[in-house]
């Protein structure tokens, strides 16, 4: 009997003790769910911004060669609002157009805006892990067109260019209007733009498009803006 | 006996107290259970409405320029001004400037421009998309895609893709 007493002694608290272990197990595997669950929460909300920042970024690309197209097609310019003056950079650092915020050094002079992307040469290489940027770009599109600010969500756009002869079309030009081919103004010459696109959008989601875009003299079409 | 009569007590006791702990433990788990399989619920739910998402606004990017304006059935989008008398939200040729929320891009429901459902065979998903002509330049068209769960509000949990095509010379 004082065998038995002793046995039960030792053995006071063991189910209390199982129980704590149990809980324990219990306690790390719900951890481990939480987080598991917070992760793919996490995977699937960042999944669906990046998708989110890739076609807003593809449709910034859009939007610039449009913006291209019409500037192309404006030979002097767009039209400035009155009293737009665009050296005074606290007032007006950028020409808006309509859901479109215009920044560049030679534009913002009141110069066309393909004086400044058409360049004899093309600016130092394009390295396209660093434009555009809040601070470098030649235009913005804003989420909200009635938000222009950087905090906001928004596509910047940096458009470099060249203009070239067209490969074999321009044998016109190059050899004093001999043999086929086509003037600089008839087809023969082409602009070469690269158009960098970049969506900065909400918890730093980013997406970044690069294309070439080739415009073929000649073909402009009516002035809208 | 009496000393062995307490010690039995005393043990039930503490299973009771070790019961109930337990029991408490194991409710807070299978609590945890619930949200996190809410969580994962929630999870296929994103990443299959994102998916869907992406799958109609590559449709949509395939067609052309014109039939993609033709799209935009309720012609409730513009957003030029070329004659200089106040944008025209609604396409309906009036000077007033009317404020239609956004040029119709977030209708859902029957005001949507289109709808469809996902190819799945509960067609759990329901995908709408919505095109502003000329916006946000002339000769571009935006396109707004919004998913859906058919269980789910679908103010609070839908997933929207925006793109925008150009009319290219």
């Amino acid at each position: 009997m004082k065998h038995a007493l002793i046995i039960f002694e030792d053995e006071k608290g063991f189910v209390l003790v199982l129980a704590m272990i149990i809980m324990l197990i219990l306690t790390v595997m719900g951890i481990s769910i939480t987080r598991m669950s917070t992760i793919e929460l996490q995977i699937a909300g960042n999944d669906r911004r990046v998708k989110h920042a890739f076609y807003k970024a593809d449709g910034g690309t859009e939007v610039a060669i449009e913006l291209l197209e019409e500037n192309f097609s404006c030979p002097v310019g767009f039209n400035k609002p009155a009293g737009f003056d665009s050296d005074d950079a606290t007032t007006s650092s950028y020409l808006q157009i309509v859901g479109v915020d215009l920044f560049d050094a030679n534009f913002s002079k009141d110069k066309n805006m393909s004086g400044l992307a058409v360049d004899s040469t093309k600016p130092a290489p394009v390295t396209s892990a660093d434009v555009p940027t809040d601070s470098y770009r030649t235009l913005r599109i804003p989420d909200d067109p009635s938000k222009h600010d950087d905090i906001e969500s928004h596509t910047n756009v940096a458009i470099y260019g060249t203009t070239d002869f067209a490969e074999g079309s321009a044998l016109q030009m190059s050899s004093a209007y001999h043999g086929m081919g086509f003037s600089v103004a008839g087809g023969g010459g082409i602009k070469n733009m690269d158009v960098l696109a970049q969506y900065d959008g909400v918890v730093n989601s980013i997406a970044k498009i690069f294309l070439e875009y080739v415009h073929l003299i000649g073909l402009e079409g009516e002035c809208n803006y | 006996m009496k000393r062995l009569g307490n010690e039995a007590g005393f043990t039930l006791l503490e299973v009771m107290i070790a019961g109930v702990i337990l029991a408490i433990g194991i409710l807070t788990y299978a609590g945890l259970q619930i949200s996190a399989t809410k969580g994962n619920a929630t999870s296929i739910s994103i990443t299959s409405k994102s998916n869907w998402a992406a799958d109609q606004v590559e449709k949509l990017l395939s067609l052309s320029y014109n039939d993609l304006v033709l799209l935009d059935e309720d012609g409730d989008g513009t957003d030029q001004d070329p004659l200089g008398i106040g944008i025209d939200r609604d396409d309906n040729g009036d000077t007033i400037v009317d404020d239609d929320e956004n040029f119709g891009l977030h209708h859902i429901g029957a005001a949507a421009d289109g709808t469809a459902f996902s190819l799945d065979a509960n067609q759990t998903y329901t995908i709408f998309w919505n095109i502003a002509v000329d916006k946000p330049l002339v000769d571009t068209v935006t396109v707004h895609v919004i998913v859906i769960s058919k269980k789910q509000n679908a103010a609070q949990k839908s997933v929207e893709f925006d793109y925008i095509k150009a009319k290219i010379i």
